[in-house]
């Protein structure tokens, strides 16, 4: 009996009872015809039921993101672990044009007879001496400069302590700093420079 | 060379050391530059100081447009590239810091400038490519971190 008559509530739920008080009759009116209709129709769902929006609990959110926090963060350490691959420097690649034409410039080898085989090792000995006698020359100079501040400083530290340890410490103004090498020929004198502008257009990553 | 060690064995106190230090080395010809890199290395391999690493960076395209007097038109336009090189050292005191840094500067060769400075992170990374996807992870991680960071 219940269960027929909350059938038959939510069926009629939309039902208009009015109190109609009329001369003639003084009992309610039930009707469902009384202009406006008073039935409303919810659009078509083709039986699909109405999603209800559960209030999800606030641990499993943290708990989602924490699991998205986990797959980035693993991701990343992945990527990570990857070798990162070094710009490429343009003065040591190969021209394309020169791998493309690599068959039509290669060339045999020449024959070289032993004289001339001889003559450039004889060439190369005597290269290798010349470049050792500068180099041990310039080694030597740098000893010489290195001997003669050691000294200066056992000077200065019989002198006073104090001096000794000051002169050691790093020159903190030193760094960083910069030097440009030697030019070709002086400054032109009165020379008048030409406005210009300089633009970087090196290829960014 | 002799005189750091002998220093070392008689146990007196120690000369305060430079933090790991990039020399870099830039010019517009990149064989002279090659060459001095390696000069670079022999002496300071010469003078006992630990050379750690040294590598090559990109070089820098640069357009210079000449302009014509009291005028922005364009007299001429022409490219230069200038060329970089590094030498990374460690452990340098600062006895020796001094010696090596007049050294090399009056070995420079034409053309070529040096700047020596600390090595930092940014340094490192400039070398290598920007990964894109790395990036974009990141970026996300921030974003997830970030309304969580300011709730709190």
């Amino acid at each position: 009996m219940i269960m027929i008559r909350v059938g038959l509530t939510a069926a009629l739920c939309r039902l208009c009872i009015s109190d109609v008080q009329s001369s003639n009759t003084s009992t309610r009116l039930i009707s469902t015809g009384i202009s406006p209709l008073f039935f409303k129709a919810s659009t078509c769902l083709y039986a699909e039921p109405l999603k209800k929006k559960k209030r999800i609990d606030p641990a499993i959110l943290k708990q989602r993101e924490e699991r998205k926090k986990k797959r980035l963060e693993k991701q990343i350490r992945r990527l990570e672990r990857n070798a990162k691959q070094l710009k490429p420097i343009d003065e040591l690649e190969v021209p394309l044009e020169l791998v493309d034409g690599k068959k039509e410039r290669m060339r045999e080898a020449a024959v070289i007879t032993p004289a001339v085989e001889e003559e450039r090792a004889l060439l190369t000995k005597d290269w290798t001496r010349y470049k050792r006698k500068q180099h041990l020359k310039d080694m030597q100079m740098i000893d010489r400069l290195m001997f003669a501040q050691q000294k200066a400083l056992d000077e200065l530290r019989q002198e006073s302590e104090e001096l000794y340890q000051a002169a050691i410490q790093i020159n903190p103004t030193l760094l960083p700093f910069t030097v440009r090498g030697p030019v070709k020929t002086p400054p032109i004198k009165g020379y008048d420079s030409p406005d210009g502008e300089y633009t970087d257009v090196s290829k960014k990553w | 060379m002799s005189i750091n060690l002998f220093f070392r064995q008689t146990g007196k106190p120690k000369i305060p050391q430079y933090n790991t230090l990039n020399i870099q080395l830039k010019g517009y010809d990149f064989a002279v530059l090659e060459n001095y890199q390696k000069l670079v290395h022999k002496i300071a391999e010469g003078m006992d100081v630990e050379v750690e690493d040294g590598w090559a960076v990109p070089p820098q395209h640069l357009k210079v447009q000449r302009f014509k007097p009291e005028s922005t038109i364009v007299d001429t336009e022409y490219t230069m590239t200038v060329y970089e090189r590094n030498v990374q050292v460690i452990h340098l005191p600062s006895t020796v810091g001094s010696i090596l840094f007049e050294v090399l500067q009056t070995a420079l060769p034409e053309g070529v400038s040096m700047t020596v400075h600390e090595h930092k992170e940014e340094h490192e990374e400039t070398r290598y490519i920007p990964d894109a996807e790395l990036l974009e992870l990141k970026s996300q991680l921030e974003e997830l971190r970030g309304p969580n960071v300011k709730k709190k």
